[in-house]
Order: structure tokens, then C-alpha cells, then sequence
């Protein structure tokens, strides 16, 4: 008997990633991430809401007073707070900040999953195995490489996913408030928290206990979305405080809390299936077939196991909710935001799954083969713009924007070097100030020289960026709009010292 | 008679000559004394000291006795047939004896058993109130020992002293034999004799025990004195020090005011968040399983006392008689105490005519000050005789296994275990909104707090009923404070000081919550001036306290007793600054604001009172309280009321520190059916 029992428990250690052995698979599968963002970043490849994570940081902490309302209402703040501690690292200031951060994420990730992998005995090479199938996927390398949240909304839908497995098989107090939490985290990473939120309410009676959902459904309501609606409040509540309105990261054009539904004719998919919900539902599941035919196995799996046949079937409906309604709503760019987190529940429904029998592992390895394949099709052909160079990229190809024809690039380049307190307006020159590195001595809109400035006629600062007013860009510049002619004519004591590829920036005379 | 007499006597010689205890030399003395001044033989061979009482009656108690006692009971027509034999199938279940199992079912009295034990075994019965004993012989020191153990010296007859019984045993017989220190021999009498005899001549002695043994014994655990001059010293260094800062740099320290203020909001809520969770795991429900409560052989359970301290709660009196009744432990092992005040005519009326089994026994507690709770468990404790003892209060409605629960988590939790406290909760939850408020408040406590308090060793401060003692450390520990109002934090507290661990169990006991809101203003500005009064207590010497409990326990301590009083004080201060800014839009606030301080009220404000609403909701899901569950958005209302207590009980702490603000019980319509378990409402809810 206490064989028995030593041999079980060394099996056990076996596969830990706590163990060296499994410690070196997740430094194996982190270094490949780490080589394969470094591989499609020398190729070109950068994502622009990275890139203005990282301005907006950058922005924050290089002016006189560090105040978390510079962070700006309009996106989620917890991205940001991580990217925080890499703005004092020296070497990061090329923007490299948020990738880093994308792939300690996703390891992350595969930590807190081979942790909950103990209750599935098996070998090290089958974790191994299971681990690299599950990295391969594209949705995976994508998020781990990309440099989005994706990572992290991937971490909070495992955790949020465990919660619903948790409530399915134990009902415990804890599971309930894990799901709670994780929501409210969730709203702080990720705009789409709200879609998955609501997607998952008709589903909490395949959750929650039927003799509790009898009793009292609203109580089970109020235990999961209190937190989450305190979230939106407190959130509201900051804008308000901030800037005035409690909406105002719901109304300004500028915020990615409404996703592209201001840009509709800049997202295919939006085009062809925003505003409905059945439709995007049905394409979704095609989809999801094609990406992830490994969940249609786990179904059929689970059949005989109400408990484990309830969480998968929550899987698979939950995304596809969710992508339905944040599409209804015009906010989802591509379905692969949301369809990603598949491969985030798809590991915490592994930890379930008793991958020990030869039979029941090698399907197992195969449909997670197939979904590779299918996935990396699916993810080619529906490619948005973004995703295509990132294809590119990995495929070798040199995606990088000539620096010559880069005008946020030069113009950022060109402050660096002349480091002269220069008002700029943040929100259209994002890129500029990623590019310059920091934005010290730089009068950003939030800063008393700046406000200063827009209510003086003639501003006393010594340098004024402006950008082409008859861009997107342009219009929105605050400078534009205080001062309509400022970069076909300049101003009285400002001369022009600066004009290339958009930019003009002006000095004054005497400076 | 007197040929019965002599037959009997040349036995008992015989007996302890053949038992070696005497020598034939000294049997001829003995008998030559009897034949020259008359008396039994057996009293004259004990008055000599040859033996000790214990060794005498070991060789000759089946000599004496006559009879079995069932047999003498059944004979005088005492019980019936039918009686008897319940009381052996008792026997057999619980192992104990007969005149026990008959006494708890009230089937006689306990003067009827003393004079059926004196026939059996074939001794005096006195009736101490009329033949009372010669109080000299009795030894003050001595007088817990005899109300714990009941007996009392009598009188000295022909030189031997005799010592009344209300039960004869070998280990009583050694004890008396330890105390009293000479020979003597007993007579019987009944168990009320012995104890009110006690009472009148022991009333000073118990009650100077009572107000002043923890003074005297451990005066730093006293709250008898407020503060200390150390404390005061202190407060004016520190008070001098802020008014220093306040003149020369007014706004930088207001700033670091209200940043410590937020600050320590902040982390009161992360604990309490942690408390949550910990408490949360499911291991809390279970640490006592109902396996293990069947697995038990009721033989082996000890006796048990239940203390009821009781103050103008007739109207209670019958209820939780019939609850403690319907308690699943064995009945004779029970040892119940209702401790009354002398001037409580009323309640103690109410108990006499209810006419309870000899297992409840009445105390008056002699009136003086301070009139306390505590000071009436101490003087009870002075009767008790269980091995473990709890106390509830009048409206109390325990589960059914509580005792034995309590008796499974002592065995577990080995010797370090000296106190277990069972969760409270509320009958009357659904009554008004104010009950559910305390219903989910209290759910949170006992179901969540308490247990993490337990598994991160920080000092748990008991709940007012329902923890369970060990008897002898409490006796160790000298009982409650009766300065403190809030006696039961303290005892926690000190507990754990001493190395002792203070256990939760998952057994509730449903009480009566507070229905009014003046009623629970005055409760609860009694247990928050108890707060303090413990605070100030363990804080005299912060260092001292700190390498006792660790830094956890410490910190602990610091920020669920200290953050509960803190909490309750600033809230109304934070929350004016944030009304009048609301109301006004001034920008006069904005120097004492700056980003940082902004950043944490803020996140006070919002997130942290969020999640501390969510907490009541969670509390109340728990428990199966569904229609509970949407009133905790009100939660902040409840918060307001708890501050105006604490400012009371700070004004009190001040002004009147030992004042027991009593609170009224017996208000709710809701009743609960003890054998059943249901609850009605019996008067319309709100």
C-alpha cells in the first residue's frame, strides 16, 4: 500500500511544473514566446493600441506631477499599472514594455495551469505535450506575442472559468466570489468584460445549483454581479471626478471602451454583421468549429458526466454569446478577441480531463493538433490588418514602414533631439512621444502649461507641435481647434522650425 | 435495634481487621471506648485517625448500604415501574447513576433523593437550613472547593467531625479527606441545602471573588482602571507632538491625518477581505462532523455546566428551559446554572414556579457593583461543577448537538484548546430591517471572521454566549473581567496571551436579534466601549503583547478590534468631508487632498465600501438567507448607526466605564418552537 502510495505521489511531482523538470518546460515554452516576439517586433511587426498603452504610460510618468487621471478614463487602467514598473527599467524605452508583458503573462497563465493540472496524473512528456499544442494554437502566440491585453484577459477567463467549474462541483463560497472578483478585474483589463458579464447570465442556471437557482435566482445574480456593478459605478464615479461626466468613457469618441463602434468602415466583420446577433452567433460557431473542434471532443467526452458535460457546454456557448452581443453592439473589431479565450478555457477544462489512458490522450493530442490547423487557417483567412502583418512577420516578411515615410517616427526623433518644453496634444501624437522615447519637458494636455497655454490668445511656450488639421488625427488635435490656422500660418512670435510628413512645429522667436 | 446494632458491630471490626486497616489491639480499644462512652464503633475507630474515611468505607460501604437504590425507591413507591425502567435504559445509555438520571428528569426532588441516599446508606439526613452547620469549622479558603464539589463541613460530634454529602463517592470521600485534613465521617443532605447554606454564608466571600480576584491576582488585565499613566502620559506626548505640527505646518499634518485615517481604512478592509476568504473555506463547516458527534458513546462525556445569566427575563425563562431541555446530551450530566441578581424577584419568582428539575440550579447573585454579566459567571463559577461549561443567554436557542460538538472539538484540539466558540445567528432576521441587518452582520462574524481569525492565529474576541470553556483554565485565567463590558474580547484575548488557543465550531445558536433601534444603540455602544476597554487593556504594554501573540496576532489584534473602533469613529469625519464637498463643490478641501490622499479615499470610497456591502451579501447567501441578500445595498445606513454607538460608548468610556448598558430582550413577535426548530411570527412582521 504505501508503494502504491510513494509511486502515485512521485508520479505527481513528475509532472509539476514546480518540479525542475517542469520548471524548464516553462522556461523552454517562455523562451520560444520570447524568440518569437522578437522575431516578428525585428520584422516590423508592432500593434497600435501596444504602442499607445505605451505612450499613454510614458506620458503619465514623464510629466511634473505623476497623476493616475493622466492614464486617462478611456481605457482600462490595469494594462497600464503593468506596464508601470518598465518604465524604470533602462533599455525599454524602444516599447518593448508591453510585449514583455504579454508573454510574463501567458506564462503566467501556464503556471497557474500546470498548478491546477495536479489533479490530472500525468507523465511530464504528456504535459509537455498538451502544453506545446496548446502554446502552438494561434490564438495563443498570438496573445502571448502581440503585445495586447489579450494575455490578460486570457488569465482572467481561465481564473473565471475555474470559478464556473467550481460552482458546478462544489457550490462552495469561494468559487462564488472568485467569479466575482474576477469580473471585477476583468472591467479594468478589458472593454469586452462587459459582453462576457452579460453572456454568461442565461448561463449561470447550467452553473449554479438548480435547487438554489429555484430558491432564489436573484440572490445568485446579486452574489456574482454586485462587485462587477460596483466596478462600472466606481469607474463612472472617476470619470465624473476626473472628467466631469460619469459617461465620458462611454461618449468620447476616443475611448476604447467602445470599441469600433465609431470606425465601423474600418472593420470587416463589423461591416458584415454589426448590429445583428444571430447572424455573427451562427458564424462564430462555424468558427469555433474550425478553431477549436478539440471542444466538440471534450463535449462528447463529458456526456455520461453531468458536472463536466454543464462546464463544457458553457464553453462553448459562452464565447459565442459574447461575440453575438459585443458585435450587436458594433464593439467587436474581429471575433478572434473574444474566440481567443477559448484556449484559456480549453486549459481550465484540461485540468478535468483524465488524460493518464493512452486512448484518452491521443484524442486528445490529436483534436488539439487539428484545432492548430484549423486555427492558424481560419486565423489567416480572417486576418484583420493587425493580425496579417503579425502573420507576415512570423513568416519573415518585413512589414516595417519605411523610417523615412514614418512622420510620427521623425517628428519624435526630431524632439528627442531638440529638447525644448514643447506643447503637444498626447491623444493625436501618441506615436510621436513613443517614438521620442519619454515626454519630459513635454506640455501634454492634462498639464497646467498646456491648459495655461490654450487660454492664453498667444501661447508663451517655446515650441508648439501641430499636425495636419485635414487628417483624423489632425481634427483632433486640441491645438487645432484653439488655434484653426496655427499650421498653415503659425503664430505671432512663433517661427516654423519643423515640417515634415504632417508635422510642423514652431518656436518662439526669442527662444 | 440494639441487637441489629451489636451483630453489625463485631462485622465492621472484623471487616477491617481482615482488611488490615486496624489491629486487633486497636479494635479492643475501640470497642472498649464504645462499651465504656457508648457511639458506634465505626465512628470511634474514624475519630482515632487510624484510617483515613476513603479506606473505611471502601471495606465497608457495602456493609452500610442497603440494598440497591432503584430497589428503595421502588419500594417507598417513589418511581414507578415504568420509571425504573427508563432510568436503567438511561443507565445504560449515558453510565450514569441511577439517583442522577432521576433527579434530571424531575421525578423527585433533591431533598426526596438525599433522604433515599441516607436510607440506603444508612445515614443521617440534615436539613441544613435548620440544622445549620457551626460555621467555625468552616474554612473560608476552602468554600469554593465545597460549592464546587458540594459539601460542608457540619458539626463536630464526640470529636469527629461531620461533614454533609449530597452524593457519597470515593473520589468526593479523598477530596473531603484532602481539605478538611482530619478524620471525619458524613451525613446526607439534599443539593439545594448546600448550596443556598453556601450562598448565605459565603455571599462576601464570593463576591469579593467575583469583583476583585482578577484585580488582585492579575492586575494588568484589569480593566478596574481605564488607563494607565503610562497610557495618559502617552496620549499627551503624542496629542502635544500633533499640536506642535498643527501650528507650525497646519496643512502638511492634516494631510498625513487623513492619509494614516485612509490608510488604515484600507488595510482594515484588505483584512477583512482575507478574513473572508479564509473563513470561507469549506474545512469551517465541518470541523466537527456529525459522524463524529454519532461516532460518541454518551458514557463518556463529562459533566457539563450551563451558565444562564439572567436579569429581568422572565418572560425567557420557560423557553430556554425547554431548549436546554431538548439539548442532545445526557440530561443528568448537565449542570445548569441560572444565575440570577437578588434583586431580580421577578425572574427568580418565574423560576420557582416553573418548578425545574434539580439540574437547573438558582444562584442569587448578591447585589454590588459593578453589576455585570461578568461579575455573575464569576460568582456562578464558584458552583460549577462541569469539566467544560458555556454560557447562554435567555433568548437563546442552541442546536441540538452544540454540547456535543464542543465536547468532540475540546478532544480534538488537545489541552492548548481552552475555549470554543459556537456561532451565533438570528431567529428574527426577517423581522425589521435593523434585524437584517444584524443577522447578516453577525453571519458575517461568526461564519467568516471568526473561523480565518482562528486559522491565522490571531485573537479571537468571543461572541457574548455560546463559547465553551474548559473549567480549568478559565478558573486558571480567574474568570472574566467585571470591569469589562465586553468580558467575553477580553477573555479571548488574555487566552491567547497565556498560549492557549481559542477554537470555533460549526454549531450555531439562534438568538434574539435587536429590534429596535435605541434597544440596539445601547447594545452595541456597550460592546464597542468593551472594545476599547480591552484595547486600552492589552495595549498598557504593546511590546509585552506583541512577542506574546507574534506580529499577526498582533497586527491582527491591531486592525480587527482596533479597526472595528476606528472604523466606527472616522466613518461620520470622512464622511462629512465627502457630503460637504458633494453638496458644495468647495475647492477648500482640495490643500488636504492631494493626489495620493485623493487616490486612497477614493478607492476607500468605492471599492472598498463596495466590497464591504458585497461582504453582507455574501454572508447571507452563505447562510440560505435569499431575501436578506438585496437589503445589504443598505448596509451604509447601518454603518451610520454603528458610529453613533461608538461615539456613545467612547462618551461612556469616559464618563461611566463599568456601566452595563443592559439590553431589553423579548421584543421580537418571532418565537422559536425548541422541538421543532421553527421559527413564526406571531405578531405580523414588518
Amino acid at each position: 500500500m504505501s508503494e502504491v502510495n510513494l509511486a502515485t505521489r512521485l508520479h505527481k511531482e513528475d509532472w509539476d511544473f514546480s518540479h525542475h523538470q517542469g520548471t524548464w518546460l516553462l522556461v523552454i515554452l517562455t523562451m520560444l514566446m520570447i524568440g518569437l516576439a522578437i522575431w516578428v517586433l525585428s520584422n516590423g511587426f508592432f500593434l497600435e493600441s501596444a504602442l499607445q498603452s505605451w505612450a499613454i504610460v510614458i506620458s503619465a510618468l514623464g510629466s511634473d506631477e505623476v497623476l493616475l487621471e493622466n492614464l486617462t478614463m478611456l481605457t482600462p487602467h490595469f494594462p497600464l499599472y503593468l506596464l508601470i514598473p518598465f518604465y524604470y527599467i533602462p533599455g525599454l524605452d524602444t516599447g518593448a514594455a508591453p510585449y514583455l508583458v504579454s508573454i510574463l503573462a501567458t506564462t503566467t497563465l501556464l503556471w497557474l495551469w500546470a498548478r491546477n493540472l495536479r489533479d490530472v496524473d500525468i507523465t511530464q512528456m504528456r504535459l509537455a505535450i498538451v502544453a506545446l499544442l496548446i502554446v502552438l494554437h494561434p490564438a495563443f502566440l498570438w496573445a502571448a506575442t502581440s503585445g495586447g491585453h489579450i494575455s490578460l484577459t486570457m488569465i482572467t477567463f481561465y481564473l473565471l472559468y475555474r470559478a464556473a467549474q467550481h460552482i458546478i462541483s462544489d457550490h462552495d463560497i469561494h468559487s462564488y466570489i472568485s467569479m466575482a472578483v474576477v469580473f471585477v478585474v476583468f472591467f479594468f483589463i478589458d472593454g469586452t468584460a462587459i459582453y462576457i458579464f452579460v453572456a454568461l447570465i442565461p448561463l449561470i442556471v447550467l452553473i449554479a445549483p438548480i435547487r438554489a437557482i429555484m430558491v432564489s435566482p436573484l440572490s445568485l445574480y446579486l452574489i456574482v454581479g454586485t462587485p462587477f456593478a460596483f466596478a462600472i459605478g466606481t469607474w463612472g464615479y472617476m470619470n465624473w471626478i476626473f472628467e466631469g461626466s460619469f459617461l465620458f468613457f462611454i461618449t468620447d469618441s476616443e475611448s476604447t471602451f467602445l470599441g469600433g463602434m465609431l470606425a465601423i468602415d474600418q472593420y470587416p466583420w463589423l461591416q458584415n454583421n454589426g448590429g445583428q446577433f444571430f447572424k455573427p452567433f451562427l458564424i462564430a460557431t462555424g468558427y469555433l468549429l474550425i478553431a477549436y473542434p478539440v471542444s466538440i471532443y471534450l463535449l462528447l467526452d463529458t456526456v455520461d458526466d453531468n458536472h463536466r458535460f454543464r462546464a463544457t457546454f458553457v464553453l462553448m456557448l459562452h464565447p459565442l454569446i459574447a461575440i453575438a452581443l459585443a458585435t450587436s453592439q458594433n464593439y467587436l473589431t474581429h471575433p478572434f478577441e473574444i474566440l481567443a479565450l477559448v484556449s484559456a478555457g480549453l486549459m481550465a477544462e484540461l485540468t478535468y480531463v483524465k488524460m493518464q489512458t493512452q486512448r484518452e490522450f491521443v484524442l486528445l493530442a490529436v483534436f488539439l493538433l487539428v484545432s492548430i490547423v484549423g486555427g492558424w487557417w481560419l486565423f489567416i483567412e480572417t486576418a484583420s490588418p493587425p493580425m496579417l502583418r503579425w502573420v507576415n512577420a512570423i513568416q519573415g516578411v518585413d512589414t516595417t514602414t519605411p523610417v523615412a515615410k514614418d512622420g510620427d517616427y521623425q517628428l519624435g526623433r526630431w524632439l528627442n533631439a531638440n529638447r525644448l518644453p514643447t506643447i503637444i496634444h498626447e491623444r493625436s501624437a501618441y506615436r510621436v512621444i513613443a517614438a521620442r522615447g519619454d515626454s519630459e519637458g513635454l506640455l501634454l494636455s492634462y498639464s497646467h502649461g498646456f491648459k495655461s497655454a490654450m487660454r492664453r490668445r498667444i501661447p508663451t511656450t517655446e515650441q508648439i507641435a501641430v499636425s495636419k488639421p485635414d487628417t483624423l488625427m489632425g481634427r483632433r488635435d486640441l491645438m487645432n481647434i484653439r488655434h484653426p490656422h496655427l499650421y498653415s500660418h503659425g503664430l505671432e512670435g512663433y517661427k516654423r522650425v519643423y515640417d515634415k510628413l504632417g508635422w510642423r512645429v514652431y518656436r518662439r522667436k526669442d527662444a | 435495634m440494639s441487637k441489629t446494632q451489636g451483630a453489625v458491630k463485631g462485622k465492621i471490626g472484623e471487616m477491617l481487621l481482615n482488611a488490615g486497616l486496624i489491629t486487633q489491639q486497636q479494635l479492643d480499644e475501640a470497642l472498649a471506648q464504645q462499651s465504656s462512652q457508648g457511639g458506634r464503633l465505626g465512628d470511634i475507630i474514624l475519630s482515632k485517625g487510624w484510617m483515613k474515611t476513603t479506606e473505611f468505607y471502601s471495606v465497608l460501604s457495602d456493609h452500610f448500604r442497603r440494598g440497591r437504590i432503584g430497589d428503595l425507591l421502588l419500594s417507598q413507591d417513589l418511581i414507578t415501574e415504568e420509571q425504573m425502567a427508563e432510568v436503567l435504559d438511561l443507565q445504560h445509555m449515558w453510565g450514569d447513576r441511577i439517583g442522577d438520571i432521576i433527579l434530571s428528569k424531575g421525578w423527585l426532588s433533591s431533598f426526596q433523593m438525599a433522604e433515599a441516599l441516607a436510607e440506603h446508606f444508612d445515614k443521617p439526613i440534615v436539613n441544613l437550613l435548620k440544622d445549620k452547620p457551626n460555621s467555625k469549622i468552616l474554612n473560608r479558603d476552602d468554600l469554593s472547593t465545597y460549592s464546587e464539589n458540594l459539601f460542608v463541613p457540619w458539626k463536630r460530634e464526640n470529636g469527629l467531625l461531620k461533614v454533609a454529602l449530597v452524593d457519597v463517592n470515593p473520589e468526593l470521600l479523598e477530596l473531603v479527606d484532602s481539605v478538611v485534613k482530619e478524620p471525619f465521617d458524613f451525613v446526607l443532605t439534599a443539593k439545594f441545602d448546600v448550596i443556598w447554606y453556601l450562598q448565605e454564608v459565603g455571599n462576601m466571600f464570593y463576591s469579593e471573588k467575583a469583583v476583585h480576584e482578577l484585580a488582585n491576582v492579575q492586575p494588568e488585565y484589569s480593566a478596574s482602571e481605564v488607563v494607565t499613566p503610562k497610557q495618559l502620559r502617552f496620549l499627551f506626548v503624542v496629542m502635544t507632538i500633533g499640536m506642535v505640527f498643527f501650528g507650525f505646518w497646519p496643512v502638511t499634518t492634516f494631510i498625513v491625518i487623513i492619509l494614516a485615517i485612509s490608510a488604515f481604512l484600507m488595510v482594515n478592509f484588505v483584512l477583512r477581505m482575507v478574513l473572508t476568504w479564509v473563513g470561507g473555506d469549506p474545512q469551517f463547516d465541518n470541523t466537527v462532523t456529525d459522524e463524529e458527534v454519532a461516532a460518541l458513546d454518551d458514557k463518556d462525556l463529562p459533566v457539563y455546566t450551563i451558565m444562564l445569566p439572567m436579569y429581568h427575563e422572565a418572560s425567557t425563562l420557560p423557553a430556554i428551559a425547554q431548549a436546554l431541555r431538548q439539548i442532545d446530551y445526557p440530561l443528568s450530566k448537565l449542570d445548569i446554572k441560572l444565575i440570577l441578581e437578588q434583586d431580580d424577584d421577578e425572574t427568580i419568582d418565574c423560576a420557582k414556579e416553573l418548578g425545574l428539575e434539580a439540574i437547573f440550579e438558582i444562584l442569587r447573585v448578591p447585589d454590588c457593583l459593578p453589576k455585570t454579566k461578568p461579575k455573575a459567571c464569576n460568582y456562578a463559577m464558584h458552583f460549577s461543577r462541569g469539566e467544560f461549561a458555556t454560557i447562554y443567554d435567555g433568548e437563546d436557542a442552541p442546536e441540538v448537538d452544540q454540547l456535543k460538538k464542543a465536547f468532540v472539538a475540546f478532544t480534538k484540539g488537545g489541552r492548548k484548546i481552552a475555549v470554543i466558540q459556537a456561532r451565533l445567528n438570528y431567529f428574527n432576521g426577517k423581522e425589521n430591517w435593523l434585524t437584517r441587518m444584524f443577522t447578516m452582520e453577525y453571519s458575517l462574524w461568526f461564519d467568516f471572521y471568526l473561523p480565518a481569525l482562528d486559522a491565522l492565529n490571531i485573537p479571537i474576541p468571543l461572541g457574548g454566549t455560546s463559547n465553551h470553556f474548559r473549567m480549568d483554565v478559565l478558573r486558571e485565567m480567574d474568570g472574566w473581567d467585571p470591569y469589562n463590558v465586553t468580558e467575553d474580547c477580553d477573555l479571548g484575548v488574555r487566552l491567547v496571551q497565556s498560549g492557549y488557543r481559542v477554537g470555533v465550531l460549526n454549531s450555531t445558536t439562534y438568538e434574539e436579534a435587536n429590534n429596535s433601534i435605541p434597544n440596539w444603540i445601547r447594545q452595541r455602544s456597550r460592546w464597542l466601549k468593551g472594545y476599547m476597554q480591552s484595547y486600552l487593556v492589552h495595549m498598557r504594554t504593546p511590546i509585552v503583547f506583541y512577542h506574546k501573540l507574534g506580529a499577526v496576532g498582533f497586527w491582527g489584534f491591531q486592525f480587527f478590534i482596533g479597526g472595528t473602533i476606528f472604523s466606527a469613529l472616522s466613518m461620520p469625519i470622512m464622511a462629512a468631508f465627502y457630503i460637504v464637498w458633494l453638496l458644495t463643490q468647495t475647492a477648500l478641501f482640495d490643500p488636504f487632498f492631494p493626489s495620493v490622499v485623493l487616490y486612497v479615499t477614493l478607492f476607500n470610497l468605492s471599492i472598498a465600501n463596495g466590497f464591504l456591502i458585497y461582504l453582507f451579501m455574501l454572508s447571507g447567501f452563505k447562510r440560505k438567507y435569499f431575501d436578506l441578500i438585496p437589503w445589504a445595498i443598505t448596509v451604509p445606513f447601518y454603518w451610520i448607526l454603528q458610529s453613533w454607538a461608538c461615539y456613545k460608548g467612547l462618551w461612556q468610556l469616559v464618563n461611566n466605564p463599568f456601566y452595563w448598558e443592559k439590553t431589553h430582550h423579548g421584543l421580537t413577535t418571532f418565537e422559536v418552537d425548541h422541538e421543532t426548530g421553527e421559527v413564526s411570527d406571531t405578531g405580523g412582521a414588518h
